[in-house]
Protein backbone atom coordinates (compact mmCIF):
# COMPACT_ATOMS: atom_id res chain seq x y z
CA UNK A 1 0.00 0.00 0.00
CA UNK A 2 1.61 3.24 -1.10
CA UNK A 3 1.38 6.57 1.52
CA UNK A 4 -1.77 8.58 -0.02
CA UNK A 5 -3.88 5.24 0.11
CA UNK A 6 -2.91 4.45 3.65
CA UNK A 7 -3.29 8.09 5.02
CA UNK A 8 -6.75 7.63 3.11
CA UNK A 9 -7.63 4.33 4.54
CA UNK A 10 -6.31 5.89 8.29
CA UNK A 11 -8.98 8.88 7.81
CA UNK A 12 -11.71 6.69 6.58
CA UNK A 13 -11.38 3.78 9.61
CA UNK A 14 -11.01 6.43 12.51
CA UNK A 15 -13.81 8.52 10.96
CA UNK A 16 -15.88 5.22 11.25
CA UNK A 17 -14.88 4.65 15.04
CA UNK A 18 -15.92 7.99 15.87
CA UNK A 19 -19.36 7.97 13.99
CA UNK A 20 -19.69 4.63 15.76
CA UNK A 21 -19.43 5.63 18.97
CA UNK A 22 -20.47 9.29 18.80
CA UNK A 23 -23.51 9.27 16.69
CA UNK A 24 -26.01 6.56 18.30
CA UNK A 25 -25.85 8.50 21.05
CA UNK A 26 -25.82 12.45 20.09
CA UNK A 27 -29.83 12.23 21.24
CA UNK A 28 -29.87 12.70 25.10
CA UNK A 29 -33.32 11.13 25.23
CA UNK A 30 -31.81 7.96 23.48
CA UNK A 31 -28.87 8.04 25.87
CA UNK A 32 -31.22 7.92 28.43
CA UNK A 33 -33.51 5.18 27.07
CA UNK A 34 -30.18 2.93 26.35
CA UNK A 35 -29.19 3.53 29.99
CA UNK A 36 -32.32 2.66 31.77
CA UNK A 37 -32.04 -0.35 29.44
CA UNK A 38 -28.69 -1.52 30.78
CA UNK A 39 -29.23 0.00 34.25
CA UNK A 40 -32.61 -2.99 33.85
CA UNK A 41 -30.20 -5.64 32.79
CA UNK A 42 -27.39 -4.78 34.71
CA UNK A 43 -28.73 -3.23 38.33
CA UNK A 44 -26.22 -0.51 38.18
CA UNK A 45 -27.58 3.04 38.05
CA UNK A 46 -28.73 4.09 34.27
CA UNK A 47 -25.84 6.90 34.17
CA UNK A 48 -23.16 4.49 35.59
CA UNK A 49 -24.42 1.98 33.25
CA UNK A 50 -24.09 4.10 30.60
CA UNK A 51 -21.22 5.73 31.15
CA UNK A 52 -19.23 1.83 31.27
CA UNK A 53 -21.20 0.90 28.12
CA UNK A 54 -19.99 3.95 26.42
CA UNK A 55 -15.82 3.16 27.93
CA UNK A 56 -16.12 -0.40 26.34
CA UNK A 57 -17.41 0.69 22.81
CA UNK A 58 -14.91 3.09 22.17
CA UNK A 59 -12.05 0.63 23.55
CA UNK A 60 -13.56 -2.30 20.88
CA UNK A 61 -14.18 -0.11 18.24
CA UNK A 62 -10.39 1.33 18.77
CA UNK A 63 -8.66 -2.24 19.08
CA UNK A 64 -10.96 -3.11 15.75
CA UNK A 65 -9.50 0.13 14.01
CA UNK A 66 -5.95 -0.68 15.80
CA UNK A 67 -6.94 -4.60 14.26
CA UNK A 68 -7.69 -3.31 10.66
CA UNK A 69 -4.71 -0.46 9.97
CA UNK A 70 -2.22 -3.14 11.33
CA UNK A 71 -3.29 -5.36 9.06
CA UNK A 72 -3.25 -3.29 5.85
CA UNK A 73 -0.02 -1.45 7.13
CA UNK A 74 1.80 -5.33 7.71
CA UNK A 75 2.71 -4.60 10.98
CA UNK A 76 2.81 -6.72 13.76
CA UNK A 77 1.91 -6.14 17.55
CA UNK A 78 5.57 -6.28 18.31
CA UNK A 79 6.24 -3.98 15.06
CA UNK A 80 4.26 -1.26 16.62
CA UNK A 81 4.63 -1.58 20.32
CA UNK A 82 8.33 -2.28 19.27
CA UNK A 83 10.93 -1.95 22.29
CA UNK A 84 12.58 1.49 23.98
CA UNK A 85 16.24 1.88 24.68
CA UNK A 86 17.43 2.93 27.67
CA UNK A 87 17.80 6.35 26.93
CA UNK A 88 14.12 6.37 26.89
CA UNK A 89 13.51 7.34 30.86
CA UNK A 90 15.03 11.11 30.93
CA UNK A 91 13.15 11.55 27.23
CA UNK A 92 9.69 10.11 28.52
CA UNK A 93 10.48 12.44 31.79
CA UNK A 94 11.13 15.33 29.34
CA UNK A 95 8.25 14.88 27.41
CA UNK A 96 6.40 14.50 30.46
CA UNK A 97 7.12 17.89 31.84
CA UNK A 98 7.31 19.51 28.41
CA UNK A 99 3.88 18.54 27.24
CA UNK A 100 1.92 19.89 30.59
CA UNK A 101 3.94 23.23 30.23
CA UNK A 102 2.79 23.54 26.68
CA UNK A 103 -0.58 22.55 27.74
CA UNK A 104 -0.90 25.23 30.51
CA UNK A 105 0.96 27.80 28.05
CA UNK A 106 -2.13 27.27 25.45
CA UNK A 107 -4.18 27.89 28.47
CA UNK A 108 -2.59 30.61 29.94
CA UNK A 109 -2.94 32.18 26.60
CA UNK A 110 -6.74 31.56 26.30
CA UNK A 111 -7.11 33.52 30.01
CA UNK A 112 -5.31 36.14 28.15
CA UNK A 113 -7.88 36.77 25.35
CA UNK A 114 -10.95 35.56 27.21
CA UNK A 115 -9.93 36.03 31.65
CA UNK A 116 -13.40 35.03 32.34
CA UNK A 117 -13.31 31.73 30.50
CA UNK A 118 -14.01 28.42 33.24
CA UNK A 119 -11.71 25.54 31.77
CA UNK A 120 -12.23 23.49 34.57
CA UNK A 121 -16.07 23.57 34.40
CA UNK A 122 -15.51 23.46 30.45
CA UNK A 123 -13.93 20.14 30.60
CA UNK A 124 -15.68 17.97 33.20
CA UNK A 125 -19.35 19.11 30.58
CA UNK A 126 -17.03 17.27 27.69
CA UNK A 127 -19.52 14.61 27.38
CA UNK A 128 -17.23 11.44 27.90
CA UNK A 129 -15.91 13.41 30.77
CA UNK A 130 -18.75 14.06 32.05
CA UNK A 131 -20.00 10.65 32.07
CA UNK A 132 -16.86 8.92 34.00
CA UNK A 133 -17.54 11.31 37.02
CA UNK A 134 -20.48 9.05 37.41
CA UNK A 135 -18.25 6.59 38.15
CA UNK A 136 -16.34 5.36 41.25
CA UNK A 137 -13.26 7.84 41.87
CA UNK A 138 -10.41 5.18 40.88
CA UNK A 139 -12.34 4.91 37.45
CA UNK A 140 -11.36 8.30 36.77
CA UNK A 141 -7.88 7.20 36.22
CA UNK A 142 -8.73 4.12 34.78
CA UNK A 143 -11.45 4.69 31.99
CA UNK A 144 -9.28 8.00 30.53
CA UNK A 145 -5.54 5.82 30.72
CA UNK A 146 -7.38 2.85 28.75
CA UNK A 147 -8.85 5.22 26.14
CA UNK A 148 -5.02 6.80 25.86
CA UNK A 149 -3.63 3.43 25.40
CA UNK A 150 -5.81 2.71 22.89
CA UNK A 151 -5.13 6.02 21.14
CA UNK A 152 -2.06 5.94 21.20
CA UNK A 153 -1.63 2.22 19.71
CA UNK A 154 -3.90 3.25 16.83
CA UNK A 155 -2.36 7.21 16.33
CA UNK A 156 1.34 6.96 17.03
CA UNK A 157 1.28 3.37 16.08
CA UNK A 158 -0.97 2.08 13.30
CA UNK A 159 -0.87 5.69 11.75
CA UNK A 160 2.59 6.92 11.98
CA UNK A 161 4.32 3.74 12.21
CA UNK A 162 2.02 2.23 9.51
CA UNK A 163 2.57 5.63 7.20
CA UNK A 164 6.38 5.20 7.91
CA UNK A 165 6.17 1.52 6.56
CA UNK A 166 4.63 2.57 3.38
CA UNK A 167 7.38 5.02 2.81
CA UNK A 168 6.17 8.31 4.20
CA UNK A 169 8.58 10.23 5.78
CA UNK A 170 8.59 10.92 9.66
CA UNK A 171 7.99 15.01 9.55
CA UNK A 172 4.53 14.07 7.06
CA UNK A 173 3.64 11.00 8.97
CA UNK A 174 4.12 13.15 12.32
CA UNK A 175 2.05 15.62 11.06
CA UNK A 176 -0.88 13.82 9.47
CA UNK A 177 -1.04 11.65 12.61
CA UNK A 178 -1.23 14.68 15.40
CA UNK A 179 -3.77 16.38 13.23
CA UNK A 180 -5.58 13.26 12.66
CA UNK A 181 -5.86 12.89 16.60
CA UNK A 182 -6.37 16.44 17.07
CA UNK A 183 -9.48 16.26 15.33
CA UNK A 184 -10.77 13.39 16.20
CA UNK A 185 -10.94 14.89 19.99
CA UNK A 186 -11.95 17.88 18.69
CA UNK A 187 -15.33 16.26 16.97
CA UNK A 188 -16.18 14.63 20.47
CA UNK A 189 -16.82 18.28 22.29
CA UNK A 190 -19.67 21.13 21.98
CA UNK A 191 -18.22 24.20 22.88
CA UNK A 192 -15.12 26.47 21.42
CA UNK A 193 -13.39 26.23 24.71
CA UNK A 194 -13.94 22.32 25.01
CA UNK A 195 -12.23 22.60 20.92
CA UNK A 196 -9.95 24.86 21.98
CA UNK A 197 -8.41 23.48 24.98
CA UNK A 198 -8.51 19.67 23.88
CA UNK A 199 -7.78 20.75 20.64
CA UNK A 200 -4.41 22.20 21.81
CA UNK A 201 -3.71 19.73 24.34
CA UNK A 202 -3.85 17.00 21.39
CA UNK A 203 -1.47 18.59 19.20
CA UNK A 204 0.97 19.15 21.70
CA UNK A 205 0.32 15.70 23.11
CA UNK A 206 0.60 14.26 19.13
CA UNK A 207 3.80 16.37 18.40
CA UNK A 208 5.71 15.24 21.43
CA UNK A 209 4.12 11.85 21.64
CA UNK A 210 5.66 11.39 17.59
CA UNK A 211 9.12 12.71 18.54
CA UNK A 212 8.79 10.18 21.48
CA UNK A 213 8.32 7.50 19.01
CA UNK A 214 11.36 8.75 16.98
CA UNK A 215 13.39 9.15 19.85
CA UNK A 216 13.10 6.29 21.62
CA UNK A 217 12.04 3.59 19.09
CA UNK A 218 8.72 2.00 20.65
CA UNK A 219 5.68 3.35 21.18
CA UNK A 220 5.66 2.33 24.78
CA UNK A 221 7.12 5.56 26.26
CA UNK A 222 4.58 7.98 24.29
CA UNK A 223 2.27 5.24 25.90
CA UNK A 224 2.82 6.35 29.07
CA UNK A 225 2.91 10.19 28.46
CA UNK A 226 -0.04 10.26 26.98
CA UNK A 227 -2.10 7.62 29.30
CA UNK A 228 -0.55 9.68 32.42
CA UNK A 229 -1.88 13.11 31.15
CA UNK A 230 -5.02 11.99 29.92
CA UNK A 231 -5.82 10.73 34.11
CA UNK A 232 -3.93 13.39 35.69
CA UNK A 233 -5.76 16.46 33.51
CA UNK A 234 -9.23 14.39 33.51
CA UNK A 235 -8.35 14.55 37.55
CA UNK A 236 -7.36 18.14 37.95
CA UNK A 237 -10.22 19.61 35.97
CA UNK A 238 -13.20 17.30 38.01
CA UNK A 239 -11.48 18.73 41.39
CA UNK A 240 -11.00 22.29 40.58
CA UNK A 241 -14.72 22.45 38.93
CA UNK A 242 -15.65 20.96 42.43
CA UNK A 243 -14.03 23.39 44.13
CA UNK A 244 -16.14 26.78 45.71
CA UNK A 245 -15.30 29.29 42.71
CA UNK A 246 -12.82 31.55 43.97
CA UNK A 247 -12.59 33.87 40.59
CA UNK A 248 -10.76 34.69 38.74
CA UNK A 249 -9.17 31.41 39.15
CA UNK A 250 -6.70 32.45 36.65
CA UNK A 251 -3.89 30.06 38.48
CA UNK A 252 -5.54 26.64 38.22
CA UNK A 253 -6.72 24.33 34.95
CA UNK B 1 13.94 18.64 23.83
CA UNK B 2 13.30 21.93 22.31
CA UNK B 3 9.92 21.55 22.04
CA UNK B 4 9.42 19.70 25.31
CA UNK B 5 11.56 23.12 26.68
CA UNK B 6 9.43 25.99 25.35
CA UNK B 7 8.01 27.32 28.91
CA UNK B 8 8.66 25.28 32.00
CA UNK B 9 7.54 28.02 34.57
CA UNK B 10 4.30 27.36 33.67
CA UNK B 11 4.15 23.89 34.90
CA UNK B 12 4.31 26.09 38.41
CA UNK B 13 0.67 26.46 37.65
CA UNK B 14 -0.50 22.89 38.19
CA UNK B 15 1.38 23.45 41.77
CA UNK B 16 -1.37 26.47 42.07
CA UNK B 17 -4.42 24.47 41.14
CA UNK B 18 -3.75 22.27 43.99
CA UNK B 19 -5.90 23.39 47.40
CA UNK B 20 -7.79 26.12 48.39
CA UNK B 21 -6.55 29.71 47.05
CA UNK B 22 -8.67 31.41 49.44
CA UNK B 23 -6.62 34.32 51.77
CA UNK B 24 -3.36 32.98 50.84
CA UNK B 25 -2.99 34.15 47.05
CA UNK B 26 0.46 36.26 48.33
CA UNK B 27 2.20 33.56 50.40
CA UNK B 28 1.53 31.50 47.54
CA UNK B 29 2.70 33.83 45.20
CA UNK B 30 5.99 34.45 46.81
CA UNK B 31 6.51 30.52 46.77
CA UNK B 32 5.88 29.98 43.43
CA UNK B 33 8.38 32.70 42.37
CA UNK B 34 10.95 31.41 45.01
CA UNK B 35 10.67 27.97 44.69
CA UNK B 36 8.07 26.63 42.53
CA UNK B 37 9.79 28.65 39.40
CA UNK B 38 13.84 27.64 39.28
CA UNK B 39 12.66 24.54 40.43
CA UNK B 40 11.22 23.80 37.32
CA UNK B 41 14.01 25.76 35.21
CA UNK B 42 16.12 22.78 37.10
CA UNK B 43 14.34 19.81 36.24
CA UNK B 44 13.46 20.91 32.99
CA UNK B 45 17.22 21.53 32.19
CA UNK B 46 18.70 18.62 33.75
CA UNK B 47 16.60 16.37 31.65
CA UNK B 48 17.19 18.21 28.57
CA UNK B 49 20.93 17.74 29.27
CA UNK B 50 20.69 14.41 29.88
CA UNK B 51 18.72 13.61 27.22
CA UNK B 52 21.46 15.22 25.34
CA UNK B 53 24.13 13.65 26.95
CA UNK B 54 22.56 10.07 26.97
CA UNK B 55 22.03 10.68 22.81
CA UNK B 56 25.54 12.37 22.52
CA UNK B 57 23.73 15.19 20.86
CA UNK B 58 25.75 17.94 23.44
CA UNK B 59 26.52 20.83 21.39
CA UNK B 60 29.35 22.88 21.16
CA UNK B 61 27.12 26.31 22.08
CA UNK B 62 27.23 24.66 26.13
CA UNK B 63 31.10 25.08 26.17
CA UNK B 64 32.10 27.65 29.21
CA UNK B 65 35.82 28.65 29.37
CA UNK B 66 37.05 32.16 29.86
CA UNK B 67 37.71 34.77 27.13
CA UNK B 68 39.37 37.11 28.45
CA UNK B 69 38.47 40.20 31.29
CA UNK B 70 37.34 42.30 28.56
CA UNK B 71 34.82 39.63 27.69
CA UNK B 72 33.62 40.01 31.66
CA UNK B 73 33.12 43.70 31.91
CA UNK B 74 31.25 43.85 28.71
CA UNK B 75 28.76 41.46 29.62
CA UNK B 76 27.99 42.11 32.72
CA UNK B 77 27.53 46.06 31.97
CA UNK B 78 25.65 44.65 29.38
CA UNK B 79 23.27 42.61 31.65
CA UNK B 80 23.12 46.32 33.71
CA UNK B 81 22.05 48.16 30.67
CA UNK B 82 19.35 45.47 29.61
CA UNK B 83 17.16 46.22 33.14
CA UNK B 84 17.12 50.14 31.62
CA UNK B 85 16.33 49.04 27.75
CA UNK B 86 13.90 46.57 29.75
CA UNK B 87 12.05 49.50 31.46
CA UNK B 88 12.05 51.61 28.66
CA UNK B 89 10.31 48.86 26.81
CA UNK B 90 8.08 48.61 29.18
CA UNK B 91 7.27 52.71 29.36
CA UNK B 92 6.31 53.01 25.38
CA UNK B 93 2.61 51.66 25.79
CA UNK B 94 1.86 53.84 28.63
CA UNK B 95 4.22 57.16 26.78
CA UNK B 96 1.84 56.09 23.41
CA UNK B 97 -1.08 56.06 25.63
CA UNK B 98 0.09 60.31 26.41
CA UNK B 99 1.41 59.55 30.15
CA UNK B 100 3.47 62.28 30.38
CA UNK B 101 4.90 61.08 33.61
CA UNK B 102 5.79 57.22 33.86
CA UNK B 103 6.75 55.32 37.29
CA UNK B 104 8.21 51.96 36.88
CA UNK B 105 8.31 49.85 39.95
CA UNK B 106 9.55 46.23 39.88
CA UNK B 107 7.35 43.22 39.92
CA UNK B 108 9.68 41.22 42.43
CA UNK B 109 10.02 40.58 46.14
CA UNK B 110 12.93 41.50 47.77
CA UNK B 111 15.02 38.83 49.87
CA UNK B 112 17.47 36.44 49.88
CA UNK B 113 15.24 33.28 48.86
CA UNK B 114 14.25 35.28 46.07
CA UNK B 115 18.10 36.67 45.12
CA UNK B 116 19.02 32.94 45.32
CA UNK B 117 16.29 31.46 43.15
CA UNK B 118 16.60 34.50 40.24
CA UNK B 119 20.64 33.46 40.38
CA UNK B 120 19.70 28.99 40.05
CA UNK B 121 17.31 30.84 37.34
CA UNK B 122 19.56 32.66 35.11
CA UNK B 123 21.55 30.00 34.98
CA UNK B 124 19.58 27.26 34.29
CA UNK B 125 17.78 29.58 31.56
CA UNK B 126 21.08 30.27 30.26
CA UNK B 127 22.04 26.32 29.68
CA UNK B 128 19.00 25.81 28.60
CA UNK B 129 18.14 28.40 25.65
CA UNK B 130 21.32 29.64 24.69
CA UNK B 131 23.56 26.45 25.36
CA UNK B 132 21.10 24.26 24.48
CA UNK B 133 18.72 25.83 22.01
CA UNK B 134 21.10 27.74 19.79
CA UNK B 135 23.54 25.02 19.66
CA UNK B 136 20.95 22.81 18.47
CA UNK B 137 19.88 25.07 16.34
CA UNK B 138 22.88 26.03 14.89
CA UNK B 139 24.81 22.03 14.32
CA UNK B 140 21.37 19.56 14.05
CA UNK B 141 19.13 21.69 12.19
CA UNK B 142 21.73 23.94 10.27
CA UNK B 143 19.83 27.07 10.65
CA UNK B 144 22.37 30.24 10.68
CA UNK B 145 23.13 31.90 13.94
CA UNK B 146 21.19 34.89 13.86
CA UNK B 147 17.74 32.30 13.23
CA UNK B 148 19.28 30.41 16.01
CA UNK B 149 19.53 33.51 17.89
CA UNK B 150 15.96 34.41 17.08
CA UNK B 151 14.33 31.56 17.96
CA UNK B 152 16.12 30.59 21.41
CA UNK B 153 14.70 34.60 22.23
CA UNK B 154 11.32 33.71 21.38
CA UNK B 155 11.69 30.07 22.94
CA UNK B 156 12.78 32.11 26.46
CA UNK B 157 10.26 34.81 26.34
CA UNK B 158 7.75 32.16 25.96
CA UNK B 159 8.68 31.25 29.38
CA UNK B 160 7.91 34.55 30.85
CA UNK B 161 3.84 34.57 29.86
CA UNK B 162 3.65 33.94 33.29
CA UNK B 163 4.41 37.47 33.87
CA UNK B 164 2.33 38.91 31.48
CA UNK B 165 2.52 40.04 27.79
CA UNK B 166 4.69 42.75 28.22
CA UNK B 167 7.18 40.67 29.44
CA UNK B 168 7.27 38.82 26.83
CA UNK B 169 8.69 41.36 24.53
CA UNK B 170 11.32 42.82 27.03
CA UNK B 171 12.67 39.00 27.45
CA UNK B 172 12.82 38.25 23.54
CA UNK B 173 14.53 41.63 23.33
CA UNK B 174 16.54 40.26 26.39
CA UNK B 175 17.08 37.42 24.63
CA UNK B 176 18.33 38.50 21.38
CA UNK B 177 21.12 39.96 23.30
CA UNK B 178 22.00 37.06 25.23
CA UNK B 179 22.47 35.32 22.19
CA UNK B 180 24.31 37.88 20.57
CA UNK B 181 26.67 37.62 23.21
CA UNK B 182 27.38 33.85 23.19
CA UNK B 183 28.15 33.59 19.76
CA UNK B 184 30.20 37.24 19.58
CA UNK B 185 32.41 35.82 22.64
CA UNK B 186 31.98 32.12 21.66
CA UNK B 187 31.75 30.82 25.01
CA UNK B 188 28.66 30.45 27.58
CA UNK B 189 30.02 32.25 30.47
CA UNK B 190 29.15 35.55 28.49
CA UNK B 191 25.42 35.41 28.77
CA UNK B 192 25.43 33.35 31.87
CA UNK B 193 27.22 36.39 33.50
CA UNK B 194 25.09 39.21 31.54
CA UNK B 195 22.28 37.41 32.65
CA UNK B 196 23.30 36.92 36.35
CA UNK B 197 24.41 40.87 36.34
CA UNK B 198 20.79 41.69 34.91
CA UNK B 199 19.16 39.46 37.96
CA UNK B 200 21.44 40.79 40.65
CA UNK B 201 20.77 44.60 39.27
CA UNK B 202 16.36 44.09 39.66
CA UNK B 203 17.11 42.42 42.95
CA UNK B 204 19.22 45.89 43.92
CA UNK B 205 16.10 47.79 42.39
CA UNK B 206 13.20 45.80 44.29
CA UNK B 207 15.18 46.26 47.80
CA UNK B 208 15.93 49.69 47.22
CA UNK B 209 11.98 49.79 46.22
CA UNK B 210 11.31 48.04 49.44
CA UNK B 211 13.06 50.06 51.68
CA UNK B 212 11.03 53.53 50.41
CA UNK B 213 8.10 51.79 50.95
Amino acid sequence: MNVPEYACLCIVTIAGWLALYRLPFGDPARRRRVGLWLADRTALRPEVAFALFGTVLYLLLGASALALLGAFAGLSAGQIVGRPSVGAIPALLLAVCGTSSLNILCISLLYRADPRADVPGEITRVQWIASILYLPRHFRWVIPAAAAMVEELVFRGAVLLGLGAAGSGFVFAAAFSTVLFAIGQVVLVSTRVQAYVLGTSSLALGTVGSLLVAATGSVLPALALHMSFAGFYTNLSASSSARPSTAPRRLSL
Amino acid sequence: MLVATVAPAELVRIAGSFGSSTGRDRSRARTTATVGVPAAYLVVTGLALAVVASGHLAPDRLIVRFTGLAWLVIAIGTGVGLVAAEFALGAVPKLLRGTRIVRLSVQAPAGPGYLTSILITAVAEELLYRGLWIGTLEQRLHLPAWSAICCAAVGYALGHLYFGGLAVLQKTLSGVVFGLLLVASGSLLAPVLAHLGQNLAVHALAERQGRRR
